[in-house]
């Protein structure tokens, strides 16, 4: 299998984060990964955007035109990436933030979170990151949920240990609304 | 097994040099190659080596250019403005047959270009940057781990055939994170560097210089530089093949072209196209011999870059007469770098 | 009345790309004032370094030149040799004036070049993300030098107005800050002197204006602002350092 995706935002979203926490997770699997963030002159502005590939073998190529998933956390964002999604692929949106009435693509499966909301009933309102990487496993199975949580040692410095377990709601509260939307 | 680690590709370029027993390290910031100094800064003081932030280019080559000379590993990594200005102490190092390895983590020009990825100093790298006919070894990693490999790599061959070897790459390479297994060197066999000064206390005299004003002299030191470059094409061509056994059409491409070209063969070999990879690791001395041998059965090359078409030179120095070379590239810049649909549809083109 | 918030007509009305609390901004400000002072702007040339201040041809509606990383003081020779009516002046940062360029910098300076400099130093690589620079002060922790600025291996800081004001060819040399009011209006004043020096035919003049970074600084605009009235100016000292005929 081969998962690819864009994880897009801006600065101080866990853009970067998010596409950290799935990259080590694979790696936890004896996946092969790459990790690619826009730097330099995308970066400017406060927008934030990385690739991530997953697969069983070869990653092949770190940067993507037309990914199968697309994660989108702000209203740039989705202006920016919503058209690039693969036909038959699936897009993500954080409907916290954005407006998605003018993002009519038939071609592909949209699934609708209001991901600061449920971010912020959890307590945090910056664990948009993690609800989203939640999301995205629960619909694509790219990594398993344990890889996850074990990843999330990897991925968060030593001193932020003791946000793992709210990170961990935060992670299933995302899946559980892919998980509702499907039932 | 050693724990996969999960790190950027200019970090493994770094831990490699630490494993490879560098401990000196001359540099200057430029982006996109910082987090090498960056890394070295921290981890080189703790193992009682010398990172020294120099005032240039200029000067950091030329402290390689000492430190070498007293028979220690050392490195230097720049981007592509910086490496022009290293071009003179290189052609020194040459000339004076001194190991060092050099990064560059190239970036859009010319001039002050941009920080995009970039292939276009493949020229400047190969066929001897600065003055004076030389080559210096130079290799292209296009992973992470590669990245770590590879340095590991140049610190040997640099000592071997006692000259400068480049890793070549980009911030495609450099700036993305993959897992990497870092691992010892390998255990080659080094040349004692019965060469270096030292201070000659009782011993002879010994002399590292690149003036040679007596008659025949330099002519002969010419040619002893040759022959070394000859040996490293005998000996040291290096390439990976991917999917060519029964291609129709083959890509060639180095580095980070090669990764985005590589998704966009999985995609065509899906469709049903018969499409292979000549990926050139050691880019001098180039795989001339795998793409000869290669076009004794494959008729059809795309070479693609990120550029306008540097490296399709020594393709077709290399192949059969009778296969045809097209290219495909574009040069660097914000927002140019290939996707690999849009090399699919390339590919589409010639099969 | 007096208006004291115009826009100096060498400036464009652009919004700048600089980090909030930057100093760039305000030097840019006082060096297109003292254009318009003198009514140079028509005749300007000016030479763009690399660094954060890069993009100066996209806020000075002057002609400009973008030079080599440190060579900016040896392109500037080159315009005004060529065009000696010509206004000419440099904008650098510290990394590219006082490490990669310290020889273009002296050599210009000390064949007394008809030009205007303006160092901008703020203790680091900005552009480049927080290195180590020349003025980098003794244990200040950047990204290159993670356990502080060490004298010893590093060198101490090197204070450039002071140096320059040794060599013959300079006329006018100062340092100047803008973190506080009284500080702009005497940096201001200063600029004014320096450009003087060159509207007069009257040889090389050289503006050190310390500058905050608060990006790379890890610190606020308010802590930026207040670190160069403090740690940087008791080891960078404000004042004129060179006046040749004491304009
Ligand atoms: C030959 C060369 N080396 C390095 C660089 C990378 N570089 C870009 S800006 C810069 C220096 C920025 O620092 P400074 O001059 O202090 O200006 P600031 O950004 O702080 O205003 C460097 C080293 C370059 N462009 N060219
Ligand atoms: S990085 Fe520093 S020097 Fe550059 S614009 Fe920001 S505050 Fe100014």
């Amino acid at each position: 299998m081969r998962h690819d995706v864009f994880i897009s935002g801006f600065g101080g979203q866990g853009v970067l984060l998010a596409g950290n926490l799935l990259s080590y997770a694979a790696v936890i699997e004896g996946k092969n990964v790459s990790f690619f963030p826009a730097y330099g002159v995308e970066k400017r502005g406060g927008a934030a955007m990385c690739t991530v590939v997953i697969a069983d073998g070869e990653v092949g190529s770190p940067v993507i035109g037309s990914p199968s998933v697309s994660i989108v956390l702000n209203q740039a964002s989705l202006d920016k990436y919503g058209s690039r999604v693969r036909p038959g692929g699936v897009c993500i949106i954080n409907t916290s933030l954005v407006d998605t009435a003018g993002f009519d693509r038939e071609d592909i499966e949209i699934i609708r979170l209001p991901m600061n909301d449920i971010a912020m009933q959890l307590g945090d309102a910056r664990m948009v990151n993690m609800v989203a990487v939640g999301a995205y496993v629960a619909k694509t199975g790219a990594v398993s949920p344990a890889s996850l949580t074990e990843a999330l040692k990897d991925a968060l410095p030593e001193r932020n240990h003791r946000f793992i377990p709210a990170n961990v709601k935060a992670i299933e509260a995302g899946a559980e609304q892919v998980n509702n939307q499907k039932a | 097994m050693s724990k996969r680690l999960f790190v950027k590709g200019n970090e493994a370029v770094a831990m490699a040099a630490i494993e490879a027993g560098c401990r000196y390290y001359f540099g200057y910031p430029i982006t996109p190659q910082s987090d090498i100094p960056e890394y070295l800064s921290r981890e080189l003081p703790r193992l009682g080596g010398e990172f020294i932030q120099a005032e240039s280019e200029i000067a950091s080559i030329n402290m390689l250019l000492g430190a070498s000379a007293t028979g220690v590993r050392a490195m230097t990594s720049s981007s592509s403005p910086g490496i022009s200005l290293k071009q003179e102490g290189i052609s020194y190092m040459a000339g004076s047959e001194l190991p060092g390895v050099i990064v560059n983590i190239s970036r859009s020009g010319p001039g002050l270009g941009g920080i995009d990825a970039s292939q276009a100093d493949y020229f400047q790298a190969v066929k001897g940057g600065g003055h004076g006919g030389y080559h210096i070894i130079v290799l292209a990693p296009s992973s992470v781990q590669e990245m770590y490999d590879l340095t590991l790599l140049a610190f040997d061959l640099a000592d071997i055939y006692r000259m400068p070897a480049m890793i070549l790459a980009d911030s495609v390479v450099g700036q993305m994170k993959e897992a990497l297994v870092p691992h010892g060197r390998p255990d080659t066999l080094l040349p004692a560097k019965d060469w270096v000064v030292r201070g000659k206390g009782d011993g002879e005299q010994r002399v590292v210089k690149s003036l040679y004003l007596g008659d025949g002299e330099l002519e002969a030191h010419n040619w002893k530089l040759h022959a070394k470059y000859r040996e490293l094409k005998e000996k040291e061509e290096r390439w990976e093949e991917f999917e060519t056994e029964d291609a129709e059409l083959v890509i060639a491409a180095f580095g980070s072209t090669a990764r985005i070209a590589k998704t966009a063969i999985m995609m065509a070999r899906e469709a049903g196209l018969k499409v292979g990879l000549l990926r050139p690791i050691t880019l001098f001395p180039f795989p001339e011999r795998a793409f000869a041998a290669l076009t004794q059965r494959c008729k059809r090359i795309l070479d693609v870059e990120l550029n306008t078409g540097q490296m399709i030179e020594d393709v077709r120095l290399s192949i059969a007469r009778d296969a045809d070379v097209f290219f495909y590239g574009r040069p660097p810049g914000a927002g140019s770098l290939p996707t690999p649909e849009e090399l699919l549809e390339q590919i589409r083109k010639y099969c | 009345m007096q208006q004291v918030f115009k826009r100096p007509v060498s400036l464009k009305d652009v919004q700048t790309h600089f980090c909030p609390g930057c100093h760039h901004g305000t030097i840019h400000r006082l060096v297109a004032e003292a254009l318009d002072e003198y009514g140079v702007q028509q005749r300007t040339i000016g030479v763009a370094s690399v660094g954060c201040s890069v993009f100066l041809y996209g806020y000075f509606d002057i002609d400009v030149v973008e030079a080599p990383h440190g060579r900016a003081a040896a392109v500037a020779t080159g315009v005004k040799r060529a065009r000696p009516d010509s206004f000419v002046f440099t904008y650098q940062g510290d990394g590219d004036l006082a490490a990669i360029g310290t020889a273009e910098i002296i050599h210009a300076a000390n064949r007394g070049e008809d030009i205007c400099v303006i160092f901008v130093n703020n203790t680091t690589y900005g552009m480049t993300g927080g290195q180590m620079a020349p003025t980098t002060l003794v244990g200040q922790k950047t990204s290159t030098s993670p356990y502080g600025r060490n004298q010893s291996k590093d060198g101490a800081p090197i204070r450039m107005a002071e140096l320059l004001a040794q060599l013959k060819g300079v006329a006018f040399s100062a340092r100047v800050a803008v973190n506080s009011p009284k500080n702009l209006m005497d940096a201001k004043k200063q600029i004014k002197k320096a450009f003087r020096y060159q509207v007069e035919g009257k040889g090389f003049s050289f503006i050190e204006a310390l500058s905050a970074c608060p990006t790379n600084w890890g610190m606020n605009p308010l802590q930026a602002n207040e670190r160069v009235g403090s740690e940087m100016t008791d080891y960078f000292k404000l004042g004129v350092f060179k006046n040749v005929e004491n304009l």
